[in-house]
């Protein structure tokens, strides 16, 4: 009987077990309204990363109230349209989602880092190229499409044979972000003359400003450093004000310090020569062969070809990048100047910490000037009980989002001749919007997706989106004076980036790209060999192991056979 | 009454065979679907190329040399071999010698014996990601404070250090290995009969020699099993990499079970026949390792005679 009774429980635990494991399988309900039987029901996964949801939480609603008495599902009696949307950080993001993509309930995904060949050679998502090529009369637009809105680029990469699998989403770039209201109140811009400093406190009217890095008076980066040499005079005197140059994560140091590098990089080369590095065709005329004896370097010129890439990891702007890392890391020994915060070397240091430490700083004595970060920082700080929360609580309205004053730094060029030369950023993180395949065969839910996408891809609704993130959808579209008014400070500084400078779509066609993009993308390899060492966080190298940006870069340099190894395959 | 009697019989044993279903049947399916399909798939895409505009196509043996090509020329996989095989002789060497050290220790009753048990089964039972974290923690944040309290010298953290990593990955795989060992080891020793103890401490054997010629002959066999089981492992060691660092790991700190599920984690499509043909190479050559090793700690052990 003992024994009997034993089993039985044995038994019971053991289904029990397993009955656990498959509802572990059963997505919750997303939202945490109820389901409304009287109303069609769309699922929406959210990739909830620095952008976050609140933008498609109050899109939501607006599409549910302008559709509210419109019957989807023709045949029954359901009116109007719930949405349910499932934020998450993990489940809508890169391998993650190909992994998951097919076990989810959602249809319609707004998505990061996915790699659209991917997505359509799994047959993972579905074609929606009614929703992109479909007129917009129905939001006001007449005879405009989503399609008209995608820039060349993409359209081109996105457009397979007439048929399209996914929309641009948002616009990301990352760079340097300065404390706006420290550089007034220091006197951080360059004079007139380009080499002294304005007077603490004094405005652009009072006191001329240098003409910064597009060479022209009277626009945005006015008294910015024009030059590299420029910038770490500025540095110095940053360091002789009592204050820091610069705080980053040391929890992520190879991502976030890699937006200093890599964006001097692309602004270097410009959008042409960085695009390179996608269409493999070209011709790149700053592969770096030496260095002459006065240090200047050795060029040649190379044409550019799948079978040829590697030769890119030689490009002059590169080495510049480098050498600009390297001369932060060391700082100015000389006047034992060091251009980082002590912070910024520990392992448990993160993002959001340094962002807390740059907006809180200016208020506690020894201010941190800048701070290598992506555009959607203020939108990731402004989480409840985030940096800029935290900072309001402590020192009021003015350390707030709103109340603050940060600026998104147009970068200073590697050499004088470069000065004048427009802005170029990168649109990195690939984020799209797509359709679940599990919509296959439901026409009434795509006509409804369809719509839906047309919605948040109308220019009121982008609009309203810019406002919420203080970001740009990928996507063309215009903003008024007054729109413009109601971002941060911050946010049109990326606003005016977003539509004056030259934003690089950075994506190829060809096939050596499309085939190996997780290693290709973003020109994101920065790896190197010294000493038979391999290295792939520059920082690192030049900080614990004293290793220059010049063996860094050499280092670099890649034999054509090594890369036929890799990638023969695909030309 | 005896067909009732068989039919009841038989009736238990129906409900026997059902018991054992249930008791195997998940395992067993879970075996079949994530090691013997997952596996045979991985061999079959080592022997395939994959384009997203042409699809499959057979590959013969590119990728098997783009392999040993990559292998002989790639700084990263240089290092992550080299420090593959430095953990496991490091497990093997400090990590098993200090376990049967501390097993015997804790198996002799020796003063403070269960707290030993305690404070080195503890990371076993302490969820991973959590000791990572308190481990982080200490050598990011603490150490750097006492080292400047003790000398007024500034050091960075012992994990974001390029010269302090490795060793410092290491000490924590070995530390966090203990725990198994010591359980398994502590057990295997318990077992060991109390006449033959006695007996050779009548004969006057020192704990050294009860350990070397009573206590290892009897707990050989868990001894070979942990050493097989650790060749078996040698290129699936991770080194907790993921848990310290996620994807961000300094290249010379890889191993190649961290550089194998980092790219794999993040590569498309057309880069997992490469991916597969690497994991094939190393499993050639753990596997043979592994049956070496198994026959020659068999054959060459102390005999329990």
């Amino acid at each position: 009987m003992k024994k009997r009774l034993t089993a039985t429980i044995l038994s019971v635990a053991m289904l029990a077990g397993g009955a656990s494991a498959f509802a572990g399988c059963a997505k919750p309900v997303p939202d945490d309204r109820p389901i409304d039987p009287t109303k069609t029901q769309l699922y929406v996964g959210n990739y909830d990363g620095g952008v976050g949801g609140k933008w498609l939480d109050n899109a939501a609603a607006r599409f549910e109230e302008k559709y509210k008495d419109v019957c989807f599902e023709p045949g029954t009696d359901k009116r109007g349209v719930q949405i349910n949307i499932d934020h998450d950080k993990e489940a809508y993001h890169g391998n993650n989602l190909i992994n998951n993509l097919s076990s989810h309930d959602e249809q319609v995904i707004f998505t990061e880092r996915a790699f659209y060949d991917q997505y359509i050679s799994s047959g993972l998502i579905l074609e929606m190229t009614d929703a992109v090529t479909g007129d917009l009369a129905e939001f006001g637009e007449e005879g405009v499409s989503i399609e008209d809105k995608i820039g060349d680029t993409q359209r081109a990469y996105l457009d397979r044979g007439g048929k399209y699998y996914a929309v641009p989403h948002y616009r990301l770039f990352s760079g340097i972000q300065y404390n706006v209201r420290l550089w007034e109140d220091e006197g951080y811009y360059f004079a007139a003359d380009g080499e002294t400093f304005v007077s603490p406190g004094s405005t652009a009217e009072e006191e001329p400003r240098s003409a910064g890095p597009d060479g022209e008076s009277g626009t945005a980066d006015d008294g910015l450093p024009a030059t590299y040499d420029d910038f770490f005079v500025l540095c110095d005197y940053i360091c002789e004000t009592g204050n820091i140059p610069f705080v980053w994560t040391g929890e992520y140091l190879a991502q976030y310090t890699s937006y200093i590098y890599w964006s001097l990089y692309a602004d270097f080369e410009g959008a042409e020569k960085f695009m390179d590095n996608f269409d493999f065709s070209g011709t790149a005329d700053d592969i770096v062969t030496g260095w002459n004896e006065d240090g200047t370097p050795v060029l040649k010129e190379a044409a550019v070809t799948p079978a040829t890439g590697y030769e890119l990891r030689q490009q002059l702007g590169r080495y510049y990048a480098l050498s600009f890392l390297e001369r932060i890391i060391d700082g100015n020994p000389e006047r034992k100047y060091t251009y980082y915060s002590n912070k910024s070397t520990g392992g448990t240091y993160s993002h959001l910490n340094a962002q807390e430490d740059f907006i809180k700083s200016y208020y506690e004595g020894q201010a941190i000037a800048m701070i290598p970060e992506g555009t959607w920082w203020e939108n990731e700080a402004d989480a409840v009980g985030g940096a800029f929360d935290t900072a309001e609580q402590a020192y009021g309205q003015g350390a707030s989002r709103e109340g603050s004053k940060f600026g998104f730094m147009p970068l200073p060029k590697a050499t004088e001749e470069q000065v004048g030369d427009p802005f170029t950023v990168v649109d990195t993180y690939d984020s799209y919007i797509m359709y679940n395949a599990n919509l296959a065969g439901k026409d009434d839910l795509i006509a409804l997706a369809n719509l839906f996408v047309q919605f948040v891809c109308s220019d009121a609704e982008m609009v309203e989106f810019t406002k919420d993130t203080g970001l740009p959808r990928a996507l063309n579209y215009k903003m008024s004076a007054d729109d413009i008014a109601e971002l941060t400070y911050y946010e049109q500084q990326v606003w005016e980036v977003n539509t004056n400078g030259i934003v690089v779509q950075p994506y190829g066609t060809n096939a050596l790209y499309r085939n190996n993009t997780s290693t290709l993308c973003y020109a994101y390899d920065w790896t190197s060999t010294v000493n038979g060492r391999p290295y792939g966080i520059p920082v690192r190298a030049f900080k614990d192991d004293g290793i220059s940006a010049l063996e860094y870069f050499e280092g670099m340099e890649m034999t054509q056979a090594a890369w036929n190894n890799l990638y023969s395959d695909d030309f | 009454m005896q067909k009732a009697n068989k039919k009841r019989r038989f009736g238990k044993e129906q409900r026997e065979f059902v018991f054992y279903l249930c008791l195997v049947a998940l395992p067993l399916a879970q075996f079949c679907i994530f090691y013997i399909g997952v596996n045979f798939n991985s061999i079959l895409l080592t022997f395939r190329n994959y384009s997203f505009d042409e699809g499959y196509s057979f590959a013969g043996f590119d990728n098997i040399v783009r392999v040993f090509r990559s292998l002989t020329s790639e700084a990263v996989l240089k290092y992550s071999v080299r420090n593959s095989l430095i953990t496991y002789a490091v497990t093997l060497l400090a990590g098993t010698t200090l376990a049967l050290f501390f097993s015997y220790f804790i198996y002799k009753k020796m003063p403070l014996a269960n707290v030993y048990r305690v404070v080195l089964f503890l990371p076993s039972v302490i969820s991973s990601i959590v000791m990572v974290i308190l481990f982080k923690y200490f050598c990011e944040n603490a150490i750097p404070e006492i080292w400047e309290a003790l000398t007024g010298e500034q050091i960075g953290g012992l994990l974001s250090s390029t010269k302090t990593s490795f060793p410092t990955l290491l000490f924590y795989l070995v530390w966090t290995g203990f725990g198994t060992q010591v359980i398994m080891y502590t057990g295997a020793m318990n077992n060991i009969s109390d006449s033959v103890v006695e007996s050779a401490r009548l004969d006057g054997a020192s704990q050294l020699r009860e350990f070397i010629s009573i206590t290892l002959p009897m707990i050989w066999p868990t001894f070979v099993t942990f050493i097989v089981v650790g060749i078996a492992g040698i290129f699936t060691n991770q080194l907790n990499l993921y848990s310290f660092y996620g994807t961000g790991a300094d290249l010379a700190d890889y191993t190649i079970g961290y550089y194998l599920y980092r790219e794999t984690t993040r590569a498309t499509l057309p880069e997992y026949p490469y991916l597969s043909a690497m994991g094939f190479v190393f499993t050639l050559f753990a596997v043979p390792l592994t049956f070496l090793v198994k026959s020659a700690l068999e054959k060459f052990g102390p005999g329990t005679d």
